[in-house]
């Protein structure tokens, strides 16, 4: 039987009767409503409310002087402020990198494997995300404190002498958030992988490419979307970070977000403390747009996301 | 024909929800009436003041005391500058560097002997502290913390901090809190620097980090150096330092140098509905013998004069006007001024 597609016919008003399309319209608009204005109230709103705010100088909780992006010239030009921006820029990518590395590895294994431990390592990628991230982290300083598990083995096996001084260096801050980030890394890039079809893989073997080619030449192409996306995810949770940094920071290493709270709390200075935290939005975004960019060039025709 | 409620109702819920999340938690039955909404530290202060301030002024005042332990001082007087004088508390626990500020934004009350009489039993010193918009409660001074297995006798310099015996377990304090600023300003006094001069104290510093334990944000984070035997020396308020003498390896003595005092301090937000009762509440903490209870419980000195204290406890705190003239106050408004500048100092001093 023919099955013959016909465009569908133009609604026709009839006097004192709803349009179906209108209805259809504002019934979606009325659905939408909720979350909109949630998302104003609790996004938006904040977000330009702050960045008003990186505009104005301040004294005590009053506003001096005129719209000013004096705020801004002090931040660029202290060469301290310029160095927590690179080592924040720095780790947040370092964080993004290691997920990516580690998320590809699992996501590959998990989609790809059939061994019976593929429940296990989903468990152990989801754990992270039913504990609290305070609790996690305080777990890693327990771990990496001078008198912690870490220094305790080493010092009893005699590889080292002293304590390595883990907390309060960024290889520490780099380990907890990278734990606390991974299962976001895996899960987008499980997806992608769970859409790629695996005899295009087989094919390669079959004239054949090695299982590294394979995954370099094949995988890795046809996932970027994925990967993308999970690098994106890690690197912009990084950069605004605050709870991890202050743990394992030990209180000596300098994030953005740690200097909005110093700001913020200690030294009263609002208006610097919002455009710190507007610099933190804007790299953000432009770490998103220049890889979504990249992604559109990058993409492959004929490869659904 | 018969309206679909579905979205509506949605709506109506996402609204309630978003209200809701927009009110604060406290009532205004919170608030007026016979309950004084007080917010202070929490953990043992918190239980300290049930006991020895909330519970008899209730008793003597039917006045309901509604404690809210949380956050430091500086993260107190954020709430009340966000509010505009307007917090969600009546009174709170600050510093003499809050009221300062207090007094310079015009956030807070001003307190005048006529409100709280029991003022003029206090030392003109701490009334000078007070600037008019606040009462000085009580008075911590930064002792110094030492591990009682490497000293025969209480060492008696600041100087023992830099020597090479004992500065490998060392803690630096960050100056986002109190002990950190004054840390500073003893290395700087120290260095022959001061408070207008704190590049040596920052040298100092620079050369201990080195070797430093750790670099504690709180003095509670402070605890667990302790607990495992790892800090030698350190700076440490006495309030704590006493409790920790009674439980681990070290003592704390005040060095010949002199130190800095903290100077507990009761603020009351400009726009708040109870300044009455929170009058009473202060003039009730300054009474002689509730200052006696508070101070032997909390291991502080007190704000008063003429309070008689075991001699164990005279020679630990300051009890007598020789002990407060060796305690410098450092000036809030040079603080607060220098205080962006000397945290970044110290960062790149101690990485």
């Amino acid at each position: 039987m023919r099955t013959v597609l016909t465009s569908p016919t133009k609604a026709t008003s009839v006097p004192g009767r709803p349009v179906p399309g209108n209805n259809k319209r504002r019934s979606k608009l009325n659905l939408g409503l909720p979350g909109i204005i949630w998302v104003l109230a609790v996004c938006a709103i904040p977000t330009a409310v702050m960045l008003g705010t990186s505009f104005f100088t301040y004294e005590g909780a009053s506003v001096t002087g005129p719209v000013t992006l004096e705020n801004y010239t002090d931040l660029f030009s202290d060469s301290y402020f310029r160095s927590v921006l690179l080592d924040t820029v720095w780790m947040a990518a370092a964080v993004g990198v290691i997920c990516l590395i580690l998320g590809t590895l699992v996501a590959h294994f998990l989609v790809r494997s059939n061994s019976r431990l593929r429940g296990l390592v989903i468990l152990l990628v989801i754990l992270p995300l039913v504990s609290s991230v305070v609790v996690r982290t305080y777990g890693w300083l327990v771990l990496l404190e001078n008198g912690g598990l870490i220094n305790s083995v080493a010092m009893d096996l005699g590889l080292i002498d002293a304590p390595i001084a883990f907390i309060g260096s960024r290889f520490a801050v780099i380990i907890g958030l990278v734990h606390v980030l991974l299962p976001f890394s895996v899960f987008t890039i499980m997806s992608s992988l769970q859409g790629v079809d695996s005899s295009l893989e087989r094919a390669s073997r079959d004239l054949g490419a090695g299982p590294v080619a394979t995954f370099r030449r094949i995988t890795i192409p046809l996932i970027a979307p994925g990967l993308i996306s999970g690098f994106i995810l890690t690197f912009t949770i990084s950069i605004g970070a605050y709870a991890t940094v202050a743990v394992l920071g030990g209180g000596s290493l300098q994030t953005l977000a740690v200097l909005v709270r110093e700001r913020m709390v200690t030294s009263l200075e609002w208006g610097q403390a919002a455009a710190i935290a507007a610099i933190i939005l804007v790299i953000g975004a432009f770490v998103v747009g220049l890889l979504l960019s990249f992604s559109r060039k990058t993409r492959i025709p004929g490869v659904s996301e | 024909m018969r309206r679909r409620k579905g979205p509506t109702t949605v709506f109506a819920l996402a609204l309630t929800v978003l209200l809701s999340a927009c009110t604060s938690t406290a009532t205004s039955s919170d608030i007026d009436g016979d309950v004084l909404v007080v917010e202070g530290y929490g953990a043992e202060y918190a239980e300290i003041f049930n006991e020895v301030i909330a519970e008899p002024f209730k008793s003597e005042t039917g006045i309901t005391v509604e404690y809210q332990g949380s956050g430091s001082a500086t993260q107190r007087y954020a709430k009340i500058l966000a509010s505009r004088g307007d917090p969600d508390f009546d009174l709170t626990i600050l510093t003499d560097v809050e009221l300062y500020q207090g007094k310079s934004d015009e956030l807070l009350a001003p307190v005048t002997e006529e409100d709280v009489p029991n003022l003029d039993k206090q030392p003109q010193k701490l009334r000078e502290a007070a600037h008019g918009f606040g009462a000085i409660q009580d008075v911590q001074y930064v002792s110094l913390m030492f591990n009682k297995k490497l000293f025969s006798s209480p060492p008696r310099s600041w100087k023992v901090l830099s020597e090479p015996k004992y500065r490998n377990g060392a803690l630096i304090f960050n100056p986002s809190g109190m002990l950190g600023v004054h840390q500073i300003l003893l290395s700087a006094d120290m260095a022959g620097g001061g408070i207008n001069d704190t590049q040596p104290g920052f040298t100092q510093l620079a050369k201990l980090a080195s070797y430093a334990a750790g670099t504690p944000g709180t003095s509670a984070e402070a605890v667990p150096f302790m607990e495992r035997g790892e800090a030698t020396v350190f700076p440490y308020l006495d309030g704590r330092a006493a409790i920790y003498s009674k439980t681990t390896d070290y003592d704390f003595t005040l060095p010949k140098e002199g130190s800095y005092g903290l100077l507990g301090a009761l603020g009351m937000p400009a726009e708040s509905p109870n300044k009455e009762a929170g009058y009473k509440l202060m003039n009730f903490w300054l009474r002689p013998d509730i200052q006696k209870q508070w101070a032997e419980s909390y291991n502080v000195g007190p704000a008063i004069s003429g309070i008689e204290f075991s001699p164990e406890f005279t020679e630990k705190h300051i009890v007598t006007p020789e002990s407060l003239e060796r305690i410098k106050i450092a000036d809030p408004g040079t603080v607060q001024e220098n205080r962006t500048d000397w945290s970044k100092q110290w960062s790149e001093s101690v990485r």
